[in-house]
């Protein structure tokens, strides 16, 4: 009796051991690291299949640091300020020169030179943007966007039924603009400001004149001087006046809300405007008259044949990584960016998992997306992971095959690479600039919604010039330059 | 005899009711318009908008905001009056007003009045006290505020204190005072300060962008004001951008004004139920 007592004991003393052993080597398997990101409107869906891929593939979690889209920069800044600062992180990068200078030079962003031969998807996407770097090493990897991806809209039908072709003209913008008015009775183009009194999005006029937007333009005599007192803006905003007097261009441009330009456009009180997604604007208006279409037309061209739209260097904002974390957490989260920067990780983000997303048929990718008609749903609101892409891409860059709105985008995207203005000396800031230039800027808005209104236009030009250069405008010149600036 | 009300004032009344009314008319209209008849000028009705807005986000937003303006507002009134009662009774017991001490804290809560550390101190409070991106960040940061506890000090001073004396002779402690005494005199006041503390936790769409950050955690506000600059900007570089009609943000803003509107009638009814005496000394407070 005693030994089969003993025995049982001994039995199940040696499974206690074995189980200890198992769930102790278990229990030594690494765990998946928290990396936290932060990013506008952007969550995870820890049971989709995105996630799980991810996980898989790098071994982290995902904690999301989500903010909506108008205030997260005022977050960000909260949040670095109190020391809470996320793991990975997206700013303006070197788009803002003074954050970015400020943020590096504190210590707050992770030098990445040192890492690029590990994790060659983040090297390959630092590849050519040397002007970035700050004393000679990266801090942040830029989010590829179009280089822009603005376009003019017309509503194609009211042309068929007035039997005009699409402008591609300043003058013939005008005369198509007259016909609209004299033949449909509306206002026919529309504007409104993002953040800048409604002429951003009208800026490809400003371009046909030979001005510009936010840039130094070159002078003619081996220099510089500022896009918003130059002869080409001025002759811009002339024709701008001459819209708005003949009652071509919404009284309320300066002041309307893109939501309020696209209720004009779409109940047809407008028939022209200049915006950048196109794909709400389609969508929309086939909901509304299916018989409706819109047409979209390169930047018109000015009296001296110059065409051209202000364009982005390629990125709107750049990811960066906190350089405060320890050594083991680091190498995660690089693992994680260099993943996502891969072929793979790109697939992953824009198409979803093969099987659950999209199957390949032919060669070919084919949805298994919920559609309603030929209309899909978006991959991120399937499944919200797939909305880490903007740490990778933004906007319309890509759409997928299927998108009904998918060769209108692609000539957008290629009439902005065509098109497109890189604004000079992006990165290249002087002293008087930081001091200066946002002050100016702010002006110029102001005083160009007054000269577009103006019934004494050279007066006023003359005016707000002289302004101009006397609140620093001269200073800024003369820096850029690098010799006295006089006027 | 009944005093016929003046034709001006009365006029005024009417027309500042209609400059209240009618955003609301609008709204309650616009929310009910098919989309595309909006745009083309027609008068077609649907519920199609407010089916299509209320999907589990919104519900799950309205609920977060119920939460955090129900139990925040509960919260602040139990703290807002006890602060109001604990001063109202320090100052009703001396002559003299309140005892040193009592000053001291009335002085601190009007410097704060005035004085405030800003939005990185307060962060980095509620982060180390380990409440953000939790829901009792939303509400929690919140809970007292300085002026109600001087609009409630000032309704609780009204109260004769003979009463209060009369009930602490038959033995009563303070909070049997309180419960028997000051409540059943100021339960609307006490009404009227939750439904202030609950509009302005449920008006609160800053704590969402300040402490949460996960969007599931969010209050309908912050929901609401995403969903009517969604079309500003930028919005497209987001990856979350889909075409919102104005009948449909109508329909999201009708649906999230519900439970303000309930809790309005809940405490007008409340308000207008005939409040109890104060109660008589029974035998144990004898």
């Amino acid at each position: 009796m005693k030994r089969t007592a003993l025995l049982i004991v001994s039995v199940l003393a040696v499974a206690a051991v074995a189980a200890a052993t198992l769930l102790l080597s278990c229990g030594a398997r690494p765990k998946p690291e928290m990396v936290t990101m932060f990013h506008w409107d952007f969550e995870v869906d820890r049971d989709g299949p995105i996630y799980r891929r991810i996980r898989d593939r790098v071994g982290v979690e995902i904690e999301p640091v989500s903010v909506p889209w108008s205030e997260w920069a005022g977050k960000l800044n909260v949040m670095i300020a109190s020391g809470d600062v996320p793991d990975v992180f997206v700013t303006y990068g070197p788009g803002d020169p003074d954050a970015f200078d400020r943020l590096a030079r504190d210590g707050l962003l992770l030098p990445l030179s040192g890492y690029l031969e590990r994790y060659p998807n983040i090297a390959a996407r630092l590849a050519g943007r040397e002007n970035q770097r700050i004393d000679g090493e990266y801090y942040a990897v830029p989010v590829t966007l179009p280089k822009s991806d603005h376009v003019g809209m017309i509503r194609g039908d009211w042309l068929d039924r007035l039997g005009l072709p699409v402008p591609s003209t300043v003058e013939e913008l005008r005369q198509t603009a007259r016909a609209f008015k004299k033949e449909l009775g509306v206002i026919p183009i529309s504007s409104s400001p993002p953040h800048t009194a409604g002429f951003f999005w009208l800026n490809p006029l400003l371009y046909a004149f030979g001005g510009g937007w936010d840039t130094w333009l070159p002078d003619g005599s081996g220099g510089y001087l500022m896009c918003w007192v130059s002869e080409g803006n001025r002759e811009a905003l002339r024709f701008i006046n001459g819209l708005y007097h003949e009652g071509l261009l919404d009284p309320e441009f300066f002041s309307n809300t893109d939501a309020e330009k696209m209720d004009r456009f779409l109940s047809g009180r407008a028939g022209i405007v200049f915006h950048n997604t196109i794909s709400l604007y389609t969508d929309r208006l086939q909901a509304i008259d299916p018989g409706a279409r819109i047409d979209i037309f390169e930047p018109p061209a000015g009296p001296s044949g110059q065409r051209g739209e202000w364009a982005m260097d390629g990125f709107f904002t750049a990811v960066s990584v906190n350089s405060r974390l320890p050594e083991r957490k680091r190498d995660r989260v690089l693992q994680l960016l260099d993943f996502l920067y891969s072929r793979e990780g790109l697939e992953l983000l824009r198409y979803g998992v093969e099987g659950v997303h999209y199957q390949v048929r032919e060669g070919r990718k084919v949805p298994l997306l919920p559609h309603d008609g030929e209309v899909y749903r978006r991959l991120e609101e399937v499944d919200r992971t797939a909305s880490l892409r903007s740490f990778v891409e933004l906007g319309d860059i890509w759409s997928p095959e299927w998108d009904r709105n998918h060769d209108l985008i692609r000539r957008a995207v290629a009439n902005g690479e065509k098109h497109g203005r890189v604004p000079l000396f992006l990165y290249d800031k002087t002293p008087a600039e930081r001091k200066h230039r946002k002050q100016l800027t702010d002006l110029a808005f102001q005083s160009y919604v007054t000269l577009v209104q103006s019934d004494t236009f050279d007066r006023d030009w003359q005016a707000f010039v002289d302004k101009w250069y006397a609140y620093g405008g001269r200073e800024m010149t003369a820096e850029r330059n690098g010799k006295p600036f006089t006027r | 005899m009944v005093r016929r009300a003046p034709v001006l004032s009365t006029a005024v009344v009417v027309i500042v009711l209609l400059l209240f009314a009618l955003p609301l008319a609008y709204m309650l209209g616009v929310s009910f318009l098919q989309a595309e008849s909006y745009y083309r000028g027609e008068l077609r009705l649907t519920l199609a908008n407010l089916a299509r807005m209320a999907d589990a986000r919104l519900l799950r937003a309205v609920a977060v905001s119920c939460g955090m303006a129900l139990v925040g507002g509960a919260l602040s009134v139990v703290l807002t009056v006890a602060g109001a009662y604990g001063l109202f009774l320090a100052g009703a017991r001396r002559a003299s007003g309140l005892p040193p001490a009592g000053r001291a804290v009335l002085a601190a809560a009007l410097a704060l009045l005035i004085f405030h550390g800003g939005v990185i101190p307060f962060y980095m409070v509620v982060r180390h006290l380990g409440l953000v991106n939790s829901y009792a960040a939303l509400f929690v940061p919140y809970l007292l505020q300085t002026l109600m506890v001087l609009y409630c000090l000032e309704s609780l001073r009204k109260i004769p204190f003979s009463l209060v004396e009369a009930a602490r002779m038959d033995g009563a402690g303070d909070l049997q005072v309180f419960a028997r005494v000051v409540l059943p005199l100021r339960i609307r006041v006490f009404l009227a300060l939750f439904l202030v503390h609950f509009v302005l936790h449920w008006n609160n769409w800053y704590a969402g962008v300040l402490f949460i950050h996960s969007t599931r955690k969010q209050p309908v506000q912050l929901l609401l004001r995403n969903l009517l600059f969604s079309d500003q900007g930028f919005r497209n570089l987001g990856m979350s951008g889909v075409s919102v009609s104005p009948p449909e943000k109508m329909a999201a803003v009708l649906l999230s004004i519900l439970p303000v509107a309930l809790a309005y009638a809940g405490v007008l009814a409340l308000s207008r139920s005939r409040p109890a005496k104060p109660g008589p000394a029974t035998e144990e407070t004898r």
